[in-house]
Order: structure tokens, then sequence, then C-alpha cells
């Protein structure tokens, strides 16, 4: 070992362990944060009775069969095919397919809801 | 040699020591250093459906799962208050009495009665909690909605279905003191749904005070909307076009947002008219010419009641309404015009609307 190397050994705390605890917190700060608000694709979410069921990507299409509901997701946009509730709002909704929009099925609590990146944090009035 | 040796596999030790007890606080320093960003970006998301519509809740802070459980719980509650479907509510009660029966509601309810007679006899009827009857008849109520093809009721039974459909004094005796409500007729109904969004916002806003929230998004029919103490960007939907937004506007800190639309519950008729469920003091769809209205103020009730009282209106006395009430907002009509109500930064995204 060279004289440096014993020098660095000795010192319990030193200048360096600074510097490379600085560096350390700033990669993790990073990456965590990355991961957690990085951008993602739009993706349909799907809760049923207040819980989250599913996440699926509004890019690839997809048949979720439900107990009481069909949820199609199809060439970019999402809409509820099939649904046993008595009136059949639900089916009658047009397609969605912008982040923030949502088609539910009031009667069965099931709500389908575009998440993703989007200009606002909410949109309102499209009805129910 | 042997003594250097040995030397060397002493130290060679202490080296390998010392770099394990660096590694181990790292990662022990990191893992700290995570769970600390975790729980400061901790974002809790709830959707799913109380009292007949959906809601949802985009909340920032850990303690923000028990506070919106505990939200859920509140507005199920008031299920047993306001729903006109679930068997011995006061709502229910009301509505299946018959004329003369004092029926005894809580003291709840009956606050929002009296705020809905003070907004019918300020609106002069536009507003009107009691046209449920005529809402049944027009198949716009919850259980009789579709979108099916069916032709409209006939000027006859909308006539003697309006008697009922009244919300004075008369028609309907409130007693405060006694918390009763007293019908003149059995036929009289009422309906809290053009209230009830705009109130769950007060209960989220009194619910996170008491959790001592941080902030939070809280969202009711996709209608209403509360800002609990941050601003938002909000999207406003085109009621002539909800393929795509009208414009955004910044929604203060602690302030309400409710809208309402024709767009909301309509039907047509065998020969393609068009019926929509807001219906004006004649008993029929406003013809206002309002297709939706956007409403801003503090008071979440307060909102939600004036947003539908605009659209029957119409645009000069609705902007009187809200500029009355210190609100502000937008109004859309359904030949492409749009006016904003008050100090607002309105930022439009849509370039074929005349502004007015």
């Amino acid at each position: 070992m060279t004289k440096k190397e014993k020098n660095f050994c000795k010192k319990p705390f030193s200048v360096w362990d600074i510097v490379i605890y600085i560096v350390f917190t700033v990669f993790v700060i990073i990456s965590v944060v990355f991961v957690f608000t990085g951008e993602k694709g739009n993706t349909v979410e799907i809760y049923l009775d207040g819980k989250h069921l599913y996440s699926f990507e509004l890019s690839t299409d997809r048949v979720i069969e439900l107990e009481h509901n069909t949820v199609v997701i199809e060439n970019g946009e999402v809409y509820i095919s099939y649904a046993d509730c008595p009136n059949g709002i639900c089916m009658d909704t047009p397609p969605i397919s912008k982040v923030g929009r949502s088609i539910s099925c009031l009667p069965n609590k099931l709500i389908v809801y575009i998440s993703g990146d989007s200009d606002y944090d909410a949109v309102i009035g499209g009805g129910l | 040699m042997e003594n250097t040796q040995k030397e060397e596999s002493v130290q060679k030790k202490k080296f390998n020591y010392k770099i394990l007890l660096r590694a181990v606080l790292a990662l022990l320093f990191a893992a700290l250093l995570i769970a600390v960003i975790i729980l400061a970006l901790y974002t809790d998301e709830k959707n799913g459906v109380v009292m007949g519509s959906e809601y949802s809740f985009v909340t920032k802070g850990v303690h923000s799962k028990l506070c919106n459980s505990n939200l859920i719980s509140l507005i199920e509650e008031k299920e047993n208050l306001f729903s006109t479907e679930k068997e011995n509510s006061d709502i229910f009660n009301i509505n299946n009495a018959l004329k003369g029966e004092q029926v005894k509601i809580s003291a709840e309810t009956m606050g929002l009665l009296l705020l809905a007679r003070e907004m019918y006899v300020k609106t002069e009827g536009a507003f009107n909690i009691a046209i449920y009857p005529l809402v049944e008849l027009w198949k716009f109520s919850p259980s009789t909605f579709n979108y099916a093809v069916k032709e409209p009721p006939s000027d006859s039974d909308i006539d003697s279905m309006l008697q009922y459909c009244k919300f004075d004094a008369d028609t309907f005796i409130l007693d405060n003191e006694n918390l009763t409500v007293t019908k003149k007729y059995s036929e009289s109904k009422l309906d809290l749904g053009a209230m009830v969004k705009g109130y769950n916002l007060d209960i989220a806003r009194q619910n996170a005070d008491d959790y001592g929230l941080s902030y939070s998004l809280y969202s009711f029919g996709g209608s209403s909307i509360l800002g609990y103490k941050k601003s938002y960007n909000i999207g406003i939907i085109d009621p002539n076009n909800k393929e795509r937004v009208l414009g955004s506007l910044l929604l203060p800190e602690n302030m309400c947002i409710s809208t309402s639309g024709t767009y909301e519950r309509f039907y047509k008729d065998s020969a393609g008219n068009i019926y929509h469920h807001i219906l004006a003091t004649n008993g029929k769809p406003s013809t206002s010419g309002i297709t939706g209205v956007t409403v801003i103020g503090e008071s979440g009730v307060l909102c939600d009641m004036i947003s539908t009282a605009v659209i029957v209106l119409g645009l000069d006395k609705g902007r009187e309404l809200m500029l009355e009430y210190g609100l502000t907002g937008i109004i859309v009509t359904q030949d492409n015009k749009y006016s904003t109500v008050g100090n607002i930064g309105f930022y439009p995204e849509i370039d074929d609307y005349i502004r007015i």
C-alpha cells in the first residue's frame, strides 16, 4: 500500500467521505425522482368499487372482461362494449382517448380513466 | 520478511473492515433518503362511485389515505339523508309522504332545503329542486334515463304536473324549528341532485381541514372540483364539442368550480329533435340557448346551484346572478359564443368561437 492509501484508511472521516456522500446523494435523488415522475405513456386505469384493479397501456389493443362489464382498448381509444346495468348509458358513451377523461358504469361502480401527461391538472364539463 | 507479511494482512483486514462499514452506512443513508423522497412525493389517487356519481381525488401527503377514506365514509352517510332512492332517507321520506303529513328530517337536510328555497325565490323558479316529478315524466331521473330514442311527454301531461313542481312556501312548508317538511300535494317530490356534488366539495374541504392535509384535488361527477390548498390548472371541455377543450383557467387555491350543461343528459325523438335535461319554469327543456356554464367560487354548493340556474336564466340574467353572488365563470352558448364573467384568467384554446 502506498502512503496515500495508508493515510486514507487511517482517518475515520475525511473530506473525500463528504464528497462521495454528496455525489451519491445527488445520484440517488435524481434517479428516484426520475423513476417516480418520469414521462410515461398514457395508461388506462380501471377502478372497481373504489379499488384500483388494472393499469394498461392505451397504445396496446386489449379486451378486458370483468364480471359485469367488458372494457375494450382499441386504436388508442377505450370504451365499454358490454354492461349488465339497467340503463346501458356506459355502452352508449362514445370512446375516449384523452388524458383526464373517463367512462363509468355507475350502477356497477366501474370507472375507466385515462391517466398520463397532460397540460391540465384536471378537466371539467365532459358530462357523466 | 514474515513480519511485514503479517502486518500487511492485518492492514488489509482493517482496510476491508473500514470499506465494509462505509458501504453499509452509505446503503442505510441511501435507503433513508429514498424513503424521505417517496414520502414527500407520495400521491394518493382514489377513484370510485359514491352517491350515484363518480369521484376522483388526487392528494399529496402520506396521511391522505386515511383522510380520503374518511371522506368517502362521510359522503356515504349523506346517502341516508339526500338519496331519492335509498329507503328512509330524508328525501325519500318527503317524496313518499302524503299531503299534509309532517315529515321529520335532519337539520343538515333542512339546511340544504332552506338554501334551495332562497335560490328558488332569488331566481324566480329557475333553480327548482321540486321539479323532480317533471324530471321523472321526461325520463331524466337516474333510474329512468337512457339514450334510447323516445317521444317526449305531451303538453297536457307536462301542464298537469306543473302545479306539483313549485318550491314556494305554499307547496312545501319548511318548519325550521321543528325540522319538518309538509307537502300540499302528495305528488310533489324533491331532488337534491343539482346541489349535492357541490356540497360534497364543502364536506371534502372541512374534512381535509380536520386532518390537516397538505394539498389535494377533489373532483365529483366530473363536474365539481375543489383545489384544496393549491391552485390547479383546469381544462374546460367545450359543451358543444366534448372532444376538445374550450380553454383552461387557473382555479385559485381553496376555490370550487362547478359546471352544468345540457349535454349531461339528453335524448332524441323519432324525428331527430333533441331534448335535454335542464327544465325551465314551463316544465320543458330550457331554450335560453346556453349549453354550458362554469362557475367559480368559495362555496361548492352555491357554485353547483348557480351553474344550473344560469342555464335556465339565460346569458344576461345569468351573468347578473353570478356577479351578485361574487362568482366568476364562463357561459357558453349553442351558437358557438362564450362569455367570461368577472375577473378570471381564462386561456381559450379554440379560435372558432366568438367572445361576447
